[in-house]
């Protein structure tokens, strides 16, 4: 009785020790690549996947979402700058991107892969690459008849209650705005608010609940990402993608890159770099285009799907991403403020 | 010889003293009973020999060895080699009647043949052959109180404290019960230091006894002294 | 020597694990370039919005405490102590939304009520918008957290019922209806468990962040921490939890002040089994109506929405080759944790119900404030205390997680442990210290045993919660070893409705099947007789 009670306490402590070991056994081989992501994993898990079968090179990745506002993947970067435990970090747009280049928590390189990527996407001291994209557009209900073509429908008199947007605070949105005030200057952009306030523009927790206010008929229009539009299209709900303001002299449709960061000490400096170059080639983007994620390809002549145009023929607008960076801290308090809060 | 002494020992609960400046010297093999009211401190007397509690002032001598003084207990009550019989005896449910007994035997370091001989023997002394097996839930409250002696006397403690425990039992059974702790003590002359508030029970067992009221004792001497304080205290009402 | 040792290592190692975290935010708050400064709280409180959160946040949790205690109280007294049909059975079935992470629920409703949802599919386009436009948010949120922290006042009210000498109650029938005992008499004699319950409730709904964030109701954990975060400035972030402790910290002054003391005490008395059983007499049918249709409504709807929405096997095969690894080491991470969860609270839990330190207090409240602290503060704070070169054996491994559920959930093992502790009769271990046994010995051999029902259920309660954390785990885990909660969680944006569903009924499985097979084996090892 007393000796078969010693002989399973000596496996249970066997047991845990073995399980214990393996735990906290060191996984610094380095055949390794430490990624994270704040691209939405559904979409970004299976390109981590083909990349370890191409390669051969193990990945291991941490997600987060843009729901919880990325703060998993970047509070981390940022409380591990001492210490780096990531070797890439895959961000769903440049903004982040920027803020590790400013904190010096990224290290530039230069990938042969995204040579013919646009130089409009990229750091010209090459702390971050851009790659497939989402692009800012209209979310228009088929019901309409006087279809929206520049976001200066938002204060237009005739539609006056009529548009919907997401919170201004957050995310894609933030940016966006933030993207105006730089080509505007503070001025021409504080009144456009002021107008599309005036004109009564309801507001949205996120640009997903923007697309179905719009697709249940509850508004006109409203900008979103172009995958919210393009999958209610898919779904088939009563909507249509409008690409804003193509005209010569309008800004143009803000585009919203994925970035690749390389991240400054990484355990695996060598398989961090094989990673790089294979999120920025052109197969990476061609997948993430016929995924239900829709993104635009920025290498030229990769094809898309049928809802969207390439980027060569889209009118973009013409923005330093860093300087949005910057713009998106500087105009926080102004935004609380236009929201009443 | 002295086996325990108490050298004007002083404990205090909070504000109040519920021993006050007591000396005692218990010699070996003797049987005494302290007899009082409940509240008069004769349950802290055990506790404090014990080493279960730190007199605040004074100190306790065990068997010649310096145990408590000035609030500090200096020898654990693991280490002073007594044996105690709880009000509430405090068997171990969860362990069998042998393992009751075992456990303090094992805990002294004795070897495993010696100790199933000496759980064997002790059973024998208090008339609890066959019993060795049963749980303590599945015991009469008698036999019961048999197992807390034997798991007491088991590992030969220089003295026995017991702490009522037969106030529980119907009078019957009590009665059966001091006539069988008396026999075990002519068998087995251990030191006995019992704890009672029945007087019925003071008279039967005791061979010298002390009167507490109040934290301090009011007598020490034969169960004839013992008799008389109470008459003429009764007289004088 | 012994105990004074292990137990210090103990405190020690809860200090290190859970405090220092936190200390260590706080202290580098309020420094900026080497020097003391406060400007890290200037910002705070300053906007309207903050105020507004504040409320919301204020709203979400009292309507909540009061919902639960309002219906829990009730339930609790109907099924621990009249002749209600099936009770054990609805116990089971009430405490099951509280075994989930309260997220699941969330996802399980939107299934059920959202735009074109199982229940609002075929109703009235105009009235499902309605529903669901309550659904998402505060309505939504109260809803949920209500169906998962109903059994908290149920059960305690169930325990503390025990409590009452049957005398007392009867004593009251020979003068008055049972109406009259339960209010003049049984009330007011449970009512510490019902302030306990409504305090737990409370600061529970008060740092959880995943159901309004999902039902988008915007919260003062889930705002303030991200918008200060949203620029990654830890000093503001950590000042943004100011607040939030001091929320925290007022509540524990509440209960130490008026509630520690009597909830200590709780120990079934003897008589308690013979305690008097209401009679329903002909209200008892349809209170089994009303019990029933609740028990049908907060947990089996919800969760065949889920098993509905999951569609057929073929995706749990699918969910399974997505997220078993997940799976595997999440059953893995909650059954360590679970146990050093247990063996951390025990002794924790013994210096408490012991005193056997002077700042016994101390240390409980540091546990309760862990507990209530949201988990990213905590999950920052081991982030920046543990990730160096040093130690990277522990930050580069799950040790980290397992750190992060001992800092958080220590408190839910060490009451447990304190409450079942102060049932044994200390006579049993003063019995085996004159017998001559040193500490380990006796708390081996002697109490650890008669503890053994509080050791299960400390067990249970750290499994549950450790299996279900989000917010810590999020933050520390090494990359590649996510566990099933946060997989779901990042798999939600943008993932197929069917395969969260399906992960979620993998989720209930993980939780209920362990626990279900635990509680039997518990029960079927013989119970201690304590004479």
């Amino acid at each position: 009785m007393k000796k078969r009670w010693t002989f399973l306490g000596i496996i249970g402590v066997i047991t845990i020790g073995i399980i214990i070991w393996r735990l906290i056994r060191s996984p610094g081989s380095d055949n390794t690549v430490i990624v994270y992501v704040s691209e939405d994993q559904v979409f970004s898990e299976p390109i981590l996947k083909d990349f370890e079968t191409e390669t051969g090179i193990r990945v291991r990745a941490i997600y987060d979402t843009e729901e919880a506002k990325s703060t998993g993947a970047m509070n981390r970067l940022i409380a591990e700058q001492n210490n780096p435990r990531a070797d890439v970090y895959w961000a769903n747009e440049p903004i982040r991107a920027e803020v590790l280049k400013q904190k010096e928590i990224a290290e530039s390189y230069f990938s042969p892969n995204a040579r013919n990527i646009p130089s409009v996407f990229k750091d010209p001291d090459g702390y971050w690459t851009g790659f497939s994209a989402r692009a800012r557009v209209f979310v228009v209900n088929k019901n309409v008849k006087n279809i929206p073509r520049t976001i200066m429908a938002y204060i237009d008199n005739r539609r006056k209650g009529k548009a919907v947007i997401a919170n201004p605070l957050f995310g894609t949105t933030t940016a966006e705005i933030a993207a105006l005030f730089t080509i505007w200057g503070n001025q021409r952009a504080e009144v456009f608010m002021t107008a599309m306030k005036r004109n009564q523009v309801a507001l949205s927790t996120n640009n997903g609940e923007s697309a179905d206010f719009v697709a249940a008929g509850r508004f006109d229009f409203s900008l979103v990402d172009s995958d919210d539009a393009i999958n209610r299209m898919r779904q088939g709900k009563p909507v249509v993608l409008i690409y804003p303001d193509q005209g010569k002299n309008d800004p143009g449709c803000f585009i919203v890159p994925n970035a690749a960061v390389l991240i400054k000490g990484g355990p695996h400096p060598q398989a961090a770099r094989k990673f790089m170059d294979y999120l920025l080639s052109p197969e990476t983007e061609q997948k993430l285009a016929f995924a239900d994620c829709a993104q635009i390809p920025l290498h030229p002549g990769v094809s898309l799907p049928p809802e969207l145009k390439p980027i060569g023929e889209t009118n973009v607008m013409p923005v330093n991403y860093a300087e949005v960076a910057g713009k998106m801290l500087e105009i926080q308090p102004y935004l609380k403020n236009w929201l009443e809060y | 010889m002295t086996i325990i002494r108490l050298d004007s020992v002083t404990k205090f609960y909070g504000q109040i003293k519920i021993i006050d400046d007591i000396s005692l010297k218990i010699k070996l093999g003797e049987r005494l009973i302290i007899l009082g009211p409940s509240g008069c401190g004769k349950t802290t007397i055990l506790r404090l020999i014990a080493g279960l509690i730190a007199p605040d002032e004074g100190k306790i001598v065990i068997e010649g060895e310096l145990a408590s003084e000035n609030g500090q207990i200096l020898l654990p009550p693991e280490q002073r080699n007594l044996g105690m019989v709880f009000q509430d005896l405090a068997l171990w449910p969860h362990f069998s009647v042998a393992g009751n007994i075992e456990f303090g035997l094992k805990a002294i370091g004795m070897p495993l043949r010696e100790r199933k001989i000496r759980i064997m023997d002790t059973l024998k002394l208090v008339g609890l052959e066959g019993f060795a097996e049963r749980k303590p839930g599945e015991l009469s409250g008698g036999q019961q109180q048999r197992v807390a002696l034997a798991r007491a006397l088991a590992s030969r403690p220089g003295a026995l404290l017991m702490d009522e425990p037969l106030s529980s039992l119907d009078p019957e059974l009590n009665i059966r019960l001091r006539k069988e702790v008396l026999r075990l003590h002519e068998k087995s002359g251990f030191t006995l230091l019992y704890v009672t508030h029945d007087r019925e029970e003071a008279w039967a067992l005791s061979n010298r006894m002390i009167l507490m009221r109040k934290g301090r004792i009011e007598i020490d001497g034969s169960v004839e002294e013992a008799r008389d304080y109470f008459n003429r205290d009764l007289l004088e009402r | 020597m012994s105990r004074r040792i292990i137990l210090a290592g103990t405190v020690i190692l809860l200090l290190i694990v859970g405090l220092a975290p936190v200390l260590s935010m706080l202290v580098k708050s309020l420094f900026s370039d080497g020097r003391f400064s406060t400007e890290a709280y200037q910002g705070l409180f300053t906007s309207h919005h903050q105020w507004t959160l504040m409320g919301h946040s204020l709203s979400l949790s009292l309507l909540t405490m009061i919902l639960t205690v309002i219906m829990g109280v009730p339930l609790g007294i109907l099924l621990g102590k009249s002749d209600l049909p099936l009770r054990r059975f609805f116990i089971i079935l009430f405490v099951i939304p509280l075994l989930i992470p309260p997220y699941i629920t969330a996802v399980s409703w939107v299934d059920l009520l959202s735009g074109n949802g199982l229940l609002t599919g075929w109703m009235n386009p105009g009235f499902a918008g309605q529903v669901s436009r309550l659904l998402f948010g505060l309505p939504g949120c109260v809803l949920v957290l209500f169906a998962t922290y109903l059994p908290i006042p149920m059960i305690l009210t169930i325990v503390f019922l025990r409590t009452i000498h049957p005398g007392m109650e009867e004593a009251g029938r020979l003068v008055s209806e049972w109406n009259g005992v339960v209010k003049k008499i049984t009330l007011p004699l449970i009512l510490p468990g019902v302030f306990l319950a409504a305090l737990l409730v409370f600061l529970l709904s008060f740092g959880e962040f995943g159901v309004p964030n999902f039902l988008r109701y915007t919260v003062f954990p889930v705002e303030s921490f991200t918008q200060f975060s949203a620029f990654y400035d830890f000093k503001a972030a950590t000042a943004a939890t100011i607040p939030l402790a001091v929320v925290t910290f007022l509540l524990l002054v509440v209960e130490a002040r008026f509630l520690r003391e009597k909830t200590y005490l709780i120990s079934s008395t003897p008589e308690a089994r013979q305690s008097p059983i209401i009679e329903l007499k002909n209200c008892r049918t349809w209170l089994l109506g009303i019990v029933a249709l609740l028990g049908f409504v907060i947990v089996i709807l919800p969760i065949t929405a889920l098993i509905f929405q999951s569609g057929n096997l073929s995706i749990y095969k699918e969910a399974l080759r997505q997220a078993g690894d997940s799976l595997v080491r999440s059953l893995l991470y909650a059954g360590l944790g679970a146990t050093f969860l247990t063996i951390v609270g025990f002794f924790i839990g013994y210096l408490i119900q012991t005193k056997a330190w002077r700042f016994w207090k101390a240390i409980d409240s540091v546990t309760v404030f862990l507990f209530a602290l949201p988990g990213t503060v905590i999950g920052i704070g081991l982030i920046s205390l543990w990730n160096t070169p040093k130690t990277n054996f522990i930050y580069g491994t799950p040790l980290i997680i397992l750190f992060g559920y001992l800092a958080k959930y220590t408190a839910l093992t060490s009451r447990i442990s304190v409450t079942q502790l102060a049932q044994i009769p200390p006579t049993m271990d003063e019995a085996a210290r004159i017998a001559g046994a040193g500490w380990i010995r006796r708390m081996i051999l002697i109490t650890a045993p008669l503890a053994k029902r509080g050791l299960v259920a400390a067990w249970l309660a750290g499994y549950v919660f450790s299996l279900r954390d989000t917010s810590i785990t999020m933050l520390v885990y090494p990359p590649g070893h996510d566990t099933l909660p946060v997989r779901i969680f990042t798999l939600m944006a943008n993932g197929s409705p069917e395969l969260i569903a399906a992960l979620s009924i993998i989720m209930i499985v993980a939780t209920l099947l362990p626990t279900g097979i635990f509680w039997m084996i518990s029960e079927r090892i013989d119970r201690p007789v304590i004479r």
